[in-house]
């Protein structure tokens, strides 16, 4: 318990911290909003183009983007020094969150905000609400979506952690974790007509990806108690082994000396 | 009363070698490893209250021995005891004992004012906020910090910085503080402020210091024991000040002419010039090769000579000629 609450502390103060340098946190947050519409616009006129495809439409892209983007926006905007554990362990930085008391996992998280990330959630909760409009969705789907930008949030943290605690097995952890995320995220927005098969099992299962977005906006558009028990027990089961992998991981930190004690 | 405990402590390092010999793919099916003992079976204790200066030689051990004492680092072999706690099992506990300070890295945040800082680790250690509060006021006079501990952090100057670094690492009235190349950069009027920071905390407040640098004017000023450590082991453990008596192998005389020198005659073994010019000489004599009183007849019988200077060895070429030895 008090681990979480020095947790919203640290989130409390850095969100203070970054704010203080008032006009770059407003070019992160417009900045990264304007890029994302880009990517919006493409793959809306890729569905228009196309079609339907899968039972996926054009203004489902929408909502794909509300739930991928939420998801990563709530996520790095409130623990992104997640994605800085390859960072602290190549330069050693990690030994401050072994040094300090409370839980190292919720430490490192909160250790660090992302202006841009907040973006990300602007945009996506914009995308979420013009995809519900169209859609026209009931009160029902809106509490489910909800629930599942929670169960998609969940996964993205789960999944980006088993990326990131990569980097204290190998020398070059920063690359490789980096690849394998940025695959993982790369996947959450495609278009989710694109993965059938092999594809969608290996994007469901093996690499979450499809549970960010493509999975909860199915399941909105056509609600079905057992794919909310699936998306349910698949992110508990990645939580779950994600904390059990980063303390196992931990294990193998060999504190860098760039920039340590000396000798 | 030992606040610290080491006994028989080594810690390996493994590292994949490669047959040069041999092709790419070879290589990646049969690397080899090889075993680093960065840290060689070392034992001691420390009690509590003591100013330790743990120092040594790049490369010599003594990161991964402290980083092993603050549970950062598992030992391959060993037993480690600080303040009671073992610390990689007693990672939590351990961490509201010690105290530490890294001189090129920083835990405060750097756009907002040192209270912050200060707030948020006060509340990392479960000090509630009246308790912070006063703490703050405390060390804030302690450390002279009033006139800038309500600037943004990334403003203070580098000397402004490193006391509110080790005054922050100081807000849960840790037992033991844990030192790093503290005074790393600083100017010399900010170094000597900050070392005596350190020991009005170490008598005020008894807390053990336990530093690393290799400025010998920190260890000089700030510590009553030397442990010095090479090729991970431990070479020398004394007071600092048998470190100046027992090893002191080198005097320096320095002379100045009543008329200017000319020549330079050849000197007795065991003395040297370091020092040529013609209104000043430096000679060191190895005082265990021939006695200072004979060194300074020689000296007299040969200069023309109006003053002299007898100067003992720093400590830093006393370390020096430590590490070259071993």
């Amino acid at each position: 318990m008090r681990s979480i609450k020095l947790a919203l502390l640290n989130i409390k103060k850095n969100i203070k911290n970054e704010k203080e340098l008032k006009s770059s946190f407003i070019i992160s947050v417009v900045g990264m909003m304007l890029n994302n519409i880009a990517f919006l616009i493409l793959w809306y006129y890729f569905g228009k183009t196309v079609g339907e495809l899968n039972g996926w439409k054009p203004m489902d892209i929408f909502g794909l983007y509300g739930f991928s983007c939420t998801s990563f926006g709530i996520v790095a905007s409130l623990f992104y020094g997640l994605f800085e554990i390859p960072n602290y362990i190549s330069t050693g930085n990690f030994d401050k969150y072994l040094l300090t008391p409370k839980n190292i996992l919720l430490k490192v998280s909160t250790s660090k905000i992302s202006t841009s990330a907040f973006g990300d959630l602007l945009f996506g909760i914009t995308c979420f609400i013009i995809f519900s409009v169209y859609s026209k969705i009931s009160l029902i789907q809106l509490m489910l979506a909800i629930f599942l930008i929670i169960i998609s949030s969940i996964v993205f943290y789960a999944f980006s952690l088993v990326c990131m605690s990569i980097s204290f097995y190998l020398m070059d952890g920063y690359n490789v974790s980096q690849g394998l995320y940025g695959m993982f995220v790369s996947n959450s927005i495609y278009h989710g007509g694109a993965y059938t098969g092999v594809l969608r099992i290996v994007f469901t299962f093996v690499m979450p990806s499809l549970l960010l977005g493509a999975i909860p906006v199915e399941i909105i558009k056509n609600i079905s108690l057992k794919s909310i028990i699936m998306i349910v027990l698949l992110a508990i089961c990645w939580l779950i082994f994600s904390i059990g992998f980063f303390y196992k991981s931990l294990k193998k930190y060999e504190s860098n000396n760039l920039y340590g004690f000396g000798g | 009363m030992n606040i610290i405990e080491v006994n028989n402590l080594s810690k390996d390092y493994k590292y994949k070698v490669k047959n040069k010999e041999r092709g790419f793919l070879y290589n990646l099916f049969n690397e080899k490893e090889k075993v680093v003992k960065a840290v060689d079976n070392i034992s001691f204790n420390v009690e509590a209250g003591e100013t330790v200066a743990f120092i040594g030689p790049n490369g010599a051990g003594k990161s991964t021995t402290i980083k092993m004492l603050t549970g950062i680092l598992y030992p391959t072999e060993g037993n480690i005891k600080i303040c009671g706690c073992t610390p990689i099992k007693d990672r939590n506990k351990l961490a509201y004992n010690i105290g530490t300070v890294f001189g090129q890295r920083s835990q405060l945040l750097p756009n907002l004012p040192l209270t912050e800082s200060m707030e948020m680790f006060g509340a990392m250690y479960d000090v509630n906020k009246s308790a912070i509060k006063n703490r703050i006021e405390d060390l804030s006079k302690l450390f002279g910090l009033e006139d800038f501990i309500q600037q943004p952090v990334r403003k203070l100057s580098l000397g402004q910085r490193m006391r509110a670094e080790i005054a922050t690492s100081l807000i849960h009235s840790p037992k033991i503080i844990f030192l790093d190349e503290p005074t790393i950069g600083l100017d010399v009027v900010s170094k000597k402020s900050l070392r005596d920071l350190l020991l009005k905390i170490n008598r005020e407040e008894n807390v053990t210091i336990f530093l690393t640098s290799h400025d010998t004017e920190d260890i000089q000023s700030i510590c009553d024991r030397c442990i010095i450590i090479n090729h991970g082991k431990i070479i020398i453990d004394t007071a600092t000040n048998n470190l100046m008596s027992e090893y002191i192998k080198n005097k320096n005389i320095i002379i100045t002419p009543n008329v200017e020198f000319n020549e330079f005659p050849e000197l007795k073994e065991g003395m040297e010039y370091v020092q040529k010019d013609t209104n000043q000489i430096n000679v060191s004599v190895d005082t265990e090769k021939i006695d200072i009183k004979d060194a300074l007849r020689e000296l007299i019988k040969t200069h023309d000579i109006d003053d002299i200077n007898i100067i003992n060895e720093s400590l830093e070429s006393i370390i020096r000629s430590i590490y070259e030895k071993n």
